[in-house]
């Protein structure tokens, strides 16, 4: 063995720029100590491939050290740039990227989910033709012989359909076989279906944000980037007490959006209402002469529309969701040029689709009609997307996927494609900033990545995605520093930007609305069905029905008693594309002529879990996400959603303080709070303590899921959170407060506050639940005997008991993802947040690190995109947590159990207007 | 004519109490008994080893059956030391026939009461760790917790009763002893019965002994329900969070045991024969006493919906309202129904003396008692202070199985007693004669 020759390999490296050099033999234990798992596929792999770990040891550092790799994560089209925790060659735990401004440190709860898709069971193992396993070297061979047949054509009646992707190199390398194949067509199924325009917005310059049906602070991929923007301008008016600085937020849609429940006025419209008020808006912007008909509601919205943006000018915003179609997002750019808001709150973004492509409703038919012989499928899930389509007709159907999911089950090659953290690859961020995926493992199973697949149908040299990645990187943006790139992640390239919107429309004005319109939105917790697989992602409950492991039909209450259903009934939803069938769910606050629902689910996948379950929307919608719909009851046993909860009315006016900037403003600073910390008992230092803002909550959940990976914390499945057995350490309360109104909702993230009286301390029989020194609620896991006493007393209710044998999953590959550092908890055993207290420690030995930033963070709160949570030493007065305690928002949840809880919410401040 | 009747009496007592038709009954009735049992064995087979997931207990509802039939359990026992104790300090010899019967309740109540804990637990194999055994790492139970409190009491309790039901059989014991001819039995009985042999010296110290087991079980009526009751108004949890639990759970104990003594003595008295020792006085006396509790259990409801209804806390009136009209509205109007009103007919000597109404009455008391429990524990988790995290309990098919495992349990053990153990206190019941004989003559 020899160690490598080659000095321009690049190699995997970390946060420190440290790289492997070492011996194969040695790494290639390492890879087999890995997959010990897959043992029986890794006999497969000719060679250990170029990944090389890090094997000779670093100063500083030992073999039980987590490194740090900055990598980026693409989901949906978008690349997320993240910073990978890895211990012994297994990725642990993903961490937003500080030094990009899409991420700032902060994640979604899609990357976060990323961590278990890795590791999933359920990934294809490797390549099969017709069933059968097959080697890796014969599938490519499949390959070759495609491309043979294409040649002959020169692709005529062969068809690639493409995942979104935000690489440049992709692009290019689609190009170069569009040029090769004329005639081959190339279809890029983009199951958002709202890539090809891009405004960038500056949300820190925006006084008044007009959301219509958008759900810019949650629903899209850079929504974390505006809701960190937009709250940060709005805590610092609350702190200032700045009516100026103080931004409003104003919200019409169908649906209600997480956006919608941060609006400080939310109006239920249905998009055809909302299409009006735009043409009335762009009439009086003078941009279209002729009369727009409107009714009198519609009317005194669109006026105080106009009122408002006009006082604000030139620091407003008016957006329209991403949803709709092109003439009328460019007909709300219209209006807000000629308002004048251009340079200030927003800016029109080049973007490059990909040029001569077909549109997805054009393939649909043209394979329905038979003009194909061959497709091959590189991650796109046509089958799913393109519900109408018939695939029977294809003599050969290969198929590239994580997953298996509709395509894979009609194809008859498969395999399976790399997963993002076995990756090499080059992506932009959604700020259009470069991004560098290095994995972090070696690939689990004989698998090929995107880039890989491409290169093979180009008969290029090098196919490998780590020669790709190197040399895309010195192509594409001649940067031949490879290892500084891939240290920090980021690479400084040049912004493109436009200054034009190239606008032409015509426009159809029908006085008459559809009575009914079916919408479907992107799913708040398995976004288009990526994460279908992912019981992570599947049982993180839906920001506002709560519901877990399924979407439905939510409907009004209004339009529910017109067709006489209640929750769990079945309808029917018949549009001029398709239909689809699935329960409904009765939401407050949706509009009452509209049936909204998600996509992502009803897939036709031969599994338990996720099979057949939920509503697919693609069926009645296609590519558009607005149709008109009739809907029909159908009779059919209701289905029991798993909620995580069920009532949604607060009468108790200690849980949750909502105040107007006026109160706000008039409120006196409250005496020194409570006794926290101060009694004899903590006077040591420091003292651990935090602060939940709910005026910045967003309700995204990314912080139940980083707990959930932090924390080891199982999943536990449907018929378990039915029977309200879920497990996750912090939840996101949602409520409705009828004293203030009856419309309006509150996000709360309760987790254990770690009282100072803890009233689980004091019950425990065999003292499992103690104090520390340092103020924090302990569990002692192994003396626990599981009377659940604790629980009954808690009067948070942040105790999670494992009924069962929850763990029992982490028996297969998941085993691998576990954090060394936390306990895996038994079968009666009670569990809690502890405020990372694993972290806490590792802080305290000083063993961060140099390379992180030191600065202490609970996995809650370092992938807040809002920085709703603060966590740190309450002994230091100069500290956020400390400073935010004594902030005039400040309560402690039921104050009057006199817990002194050391965990504190600031009151939801919304900027109210009469 | 009364002499005639307790010469018979007196010749049944000596020769002896069941016929070998009523043995044979019972045999049999034990053995189906037995097999029945399976169910028990398996609910618990099945609860080890899966976990208590396999009951309806969630979060927040995170005590439900193991719970609520411990404390019915416990309360059926109270009846018991209450006859055989409290009765005994204030020189009611009329229950003197009945006071064995009702120990043996006490103890094979205590018995069913005594799985459930264990059951309860996410990992039974642990209970150990309950008691304060010198452990290595210097660990010792939590002593603020009331649970750790119930450990105590409920041993202490059970060993007394023990010892209460052992030491009145002894002159028993004896009796037999002079009866049987092997001479081994008579060796196994005399280091049994620690060398009993009717001095007047021993009656003495017999009945010197009893009188202070009797005093130290008075005390443990009241305290045993008391500290089972701390288990709640100690807790902070709206409708647990109380202190009138301790006298209302004392109460409730002794009514539920005295609506089980009637269900078991009626029974027993028709199909054993066993009239002229559980005589109707008997019967009388212990609806009576049910009569009073319960009444005394409508007085601590209408004080308990009070507090709550004048509570500072304002979701002490939500609480109250669930529990009449929210999801087990049906439980509340039920336990109203079978503990204040159905027993307030027992009022009318015409409906006390109807032996199929009073077993009625007393079984309606019983479900009543169990549902009381339901609601106070059930009802007040379920409606937590935050609404987000309030939680239907549905109590799954093992919740029943394990339960009704216990009643099979109960009277199998019941009847074995029965079937082998002297279960009037012959002795006693023969001192009683005589002093009847020296007054009529």
């Amino acid at each position: 063995m020899s160690s490598l020759e080659d000095k321009d390999t690049i190699q995997q490296t970390d946060l420190l720029g440290r790289t492997a050099q070492g011996l194969q033999r040695r790494e290639f234990m390492k890879g087999a100590g890995l997959l010990a798992g897959f043992g029986h596929l890794f006999g497969c792999a000719k060679k250990p491939a170029e990944l090389i770990p890090y094997v000779s040891e670093v100063e500083k550092t030992t073999q039980f050290q987590s490194q740090y790799y900055a990598t980026a994560l693409e989901i949906a089209g978008h690349s997320h740039p993240v910073i990978v925790k890895s211990l012994q060659g297994r990725p642990i735990k993903i961490e937003g990227h500080p030094l990009f401004a899409s991420s700032s440190g902060a994640t979604s709860l899609y990357a976060q989910a990323e961590l278990y898709n890795l590791y999933n069971p359920k990934r294809i193992q490797s390549p099969r033709k017709k069933g059968k396993k097959i080697e890796m070297a014969k599938l490519q061979e499949e390959l070759l012989l495609q491309v043979k047949k294409w040649k002959k054509t020169q692709g005529e009646g062969y068809a690639l359909t493409l995942a979104p992707s935000s690489s440049d190199g992709t692009r290019k390398r689609v190009e170069k076989l569009k040029q090769a194949y004329p005639k081959l067509d190339i279809v890029t199924l983009d199951p958002s279906a709202s890539g090809d325009f891009h405004v960038r917005y500056d949300l820190k310059k925006t006084k008044l944000l007009i959301a219509l049906d958008d759900n810019l602070l949650s629903g899209r991929a850079d929504a974390h980037y505006y809701a960190r923007q937009f709250m940060q301008r709005r805590k610092k008016a609350l702190k200032k007490h700045d009516s100026l600085e103080m931004n409003r937020l104003l919200c019409f849609e169908p649906q209600l959006s997480q956006t919608g429940v941060k609006a400080d006025e939310r109006v239920a419209l249905c998009p055809f209402e909302i299409k009006q008020i735009i043409l009335k808006l762009g009439e009086w912007a003078g941009l279209n002469n002729n009369k727009t008909t409107i009714n009198k509601k519609n009317l005194k919205h669109a006026q105080k529309i106009f009122k408002e943006l006009s006082q604000s000018r030139p620091n407003a915003l008016l957006t329209l969701g991403q949803h709709y179609p092109l003439e009328w997002k460019k007909r709300v750019w219209e209006i807000n040029q000629k308002l004048g808001f251009k340079g200030h709150t927003f800016w029109p973004e080049k973007t490059q689709a990909y040029q001569g492509q077909l549109a997805p409703e054009d393939f649909s038919e043209a394979l329905s009609s038979g003009k194909y012989k061959g497709l091959i499928d590189l991650g796109a899930n046509p089958a799913y997307l393109l519900p109408n389509a018939q695939l029977k007709n294809l003599d050969e159907l290969l198929c590239f996927s994580i997953f298996p999911q509709e395509t894979t089950k009609a194809s008859h090659v498969t395999c399976p494609l790399k997963h993002d953290l076995e990756t090499w690859k080059l992506g932009k961020d959604s700020l259009n900033q470069l991004t560098c995926t290095q994995p972090l493992t070696q690939p689990f199973f004989p698998s090929l990545s995107h880039d890989e697949v491409l290169a093979i149908l180009l008969f290029e040299k090098k196919t490998s995605d780590r020669k790709i990645f190197q040399e895309d990187l010195s192509s594409l943006y001649k940067i031949n520093d490879v290892k500084k790139a891939l240290q920090s992640g980021k690479i400084n390239t040049k912004e493109t930007k436009t200054s034009s919107f190239p606008i032409k429309a015509s426009w159809e004005n029908s006085a008459a609305g559809p009575a009914l319109e079916l919408i479907s939105y992107p799913d708040p917790s398995i976004l288009y069905g990526e994460y279908s697989h992912n019981p992570w992602a599947q049982e993180i409950p839906k920001p506002v029905s709560k519901i877990t492991w399924m979407n439905a039909f939510y409907l009004s209450p209004k339009l529910a008693e017109k067709y006489e259903l209640k929750t769990g009934d079945y309808i029917k939803a018949q549009t001029s594309y398709g239909e689809s069938e699935g329960p409904v769910s009765i939401l407050k606050g949706v509009a009452d002529k509209t049936v909204i629902t998600t996509w992502g689910y009803g897939r036709d996948i031969e599994d338990s879990e996720i099979g057949g379950k939920g509503v697919n929307a693609k069926k009645a919608l296609g590519s558009s996400s607005i149709r008109e719909v009739e809907i029909t009851p159908l009779k059919k046993a209701p289905y029991q959603f798993a909620t995580t909860q069920k009532e949604f009315n607060l009468e108790n006016e200690t849980v949750l303080e909502r105040l107007s900037f006026k109160e706000l403003k008039k409120r006196e600073p409250l005496p020194k709070k409570s006794a926290a910390y101060s009694s004899e008992e903590f006077k040591s230092s420091p003292q651990w303590g935090m602060t939940i803002d709910l005026t910045t909550c967003i309700g995204c959940n990314a912080c139940t899921l980083s707990c959930q990976q932090e924390n080891n914390i199982p999943f536990v499945g449907e018929d378990e959170v039915s029977k309200g057995r879920e497990m996750h350490w912090i939840r996101l309360d949602t409520y409705r407060v009828p004293k203030f109104d009856d419309e309006t909702l509150h996000f709360q993230p309760v987790t254990c506050v770690h009282c100072e009286e803890a009233p689980c301390e004091t019950v425990c029989p065999v003292n499992a639940t103690t104090h520390s020194e340092e103020g924090t609620n302990q569990m002692v896991y192994n003396r626990c005997i599981g009377t659940r006493y604790c629980s009954n007393n808690c009067p948070y209710k942040v105790r999670s008991f494992n009924f069962y044998n929850y763990t029992k999953h982490f028996n297969k590959n998941l085993k691998f993802a576990l954090n060394p550092d936390v306990t895996v908890r038994p079968k009666g055993v009670m569990e809690k947040c502890t405020y990372c207290v694993q972290r806490i420690n590792a802080h305290q030995r000083n063993e961060a690190d140099a390379s992180r930033d030191s600065q202490l963070q609970t996995a809650c709160q370092s992938v807040c995109p809002t920085q709703a949570i603060q966590f740190g030493d309450l002994t230091d007065s100069t500290h956020p947590v400390q400073v935010e305690r004594q902030s005039e928002r400040y309560f402690d949840l039921l104050a009057e159990l006199g817990t002194k809880p050391r965990t504190g919410y600031l009151a939801d401040v919304k900027e109210e207007r009469e | 004519m009364i002499a005639d009747k307790l010469k018979s009496i007196d010749q049944e007592l000596t020769i002896g109490l069941l016929s070998p038709l009523a043995k044979k009954r019972l045999n049999r009735l034990i053995i189906s008994l037995g097999v029945l049992l399976s169910v028990l064995f398996i609910s618990i087979a099945v609860l080890f080893y899966r976990g208590v997931g396999i009951w309806g207990i969630n979060q927040p509802v995170a005590w439900g059956f193991a719970i609520i039939n411990l404390v019915w359990w416990i309360g059926i026992g109270h009846a018991g030391t209450f006859i055989s104790a409290v009765l005994l300090l204030t020189k009611q010899t009329w229950r003197n026939s009945i006071n064995r019967i009702a120990e043996a309740m006490t103890i094979v109540a205590l018995l069913c009461a005594g799985l459930f804990p264990l059951l309860h637990l996410g990992r039974p194999w642990y209970f150990y760790w309950l008691f304060p055994y010198p452990d290595t790492m210097n660990l010792y139970p939590q002593f603020r917790s009331p649970l750790a409190w119930d450990v105590f009491a409920v041993l202490i309790y059970t060993m007394i009763s023990l010892i209460f039901l052992y030491l009145g059989m002894v002159p028993d014991w004896a009796v037999y002893r002079s009866r049987t001819k092997s001479a081994w039995l008579k060796k196994i009985i005399k280091v049994m019965t620690f060398g009993w042999s009717f001095k007047l010296g021993q009656w003495l110290i017999f009945e010197r002994t009893m009188f202070f087991l009797a005093g130290f079980a008075t005390v443990l009526v009241i305290s045993v329900h008391s500290i089972i009751s701390f288990d709640f108004s100690v807790g902070n949890v709206s409708g647990w969070h109380s202190t009138i639990f301790p006298p209302y759970f004392v109460v409730g104990a002794v009514f539920s045991g005295f609506a089980m003594i009637i269900c078991l003595l009626v029974p027993l008295r028709k199909y054993l024969h066993l009239e002229s020792f559980i005589t109707e006085e008997h019967l009388d006396k212990s609806a009576k006493m049910m009569l009073y509790s319960g009444m005394l259990m409508i007085y601590f409801y209408i004080l308990e919906f009070f507090m709550m209804s004048i509570a500072h806390h304002e979701h002490e009136q939500y609480l109250l309202g669930q529990r009449a009209f929210g999801a087990h509205g049906v439980a509340f109007w039920s336990m109203i129904l079978f503990n204040c009103l159905l027993p307030l007919t027992l009022l009318k000597q015409r409906w006390r003396s109807s032996h199929p109404w009073l077993v009625l009455v007393s079984l309606g008391v019983l479900v009543g008692m169990w549902l009381e429990r339901y609601i106070i524990i059930v009802t007040s988790l379920e409606n937590d202070r935050l609404p987000s995290v309030r939680q239907v309990f549905v109590p799954t098919a093992w919740d029943w199985s394990l339960f009704a495992g216990t009643i099979i349990l109960f009277i199998f053990l019941f009847l074995v007693f029965i079937r082998f153990f002297p279960f009037l206190p012959i002795a006693e019941i023969k001192t009683w004669l005589e002093e009847k004989e020296v007054e009529d003559e």
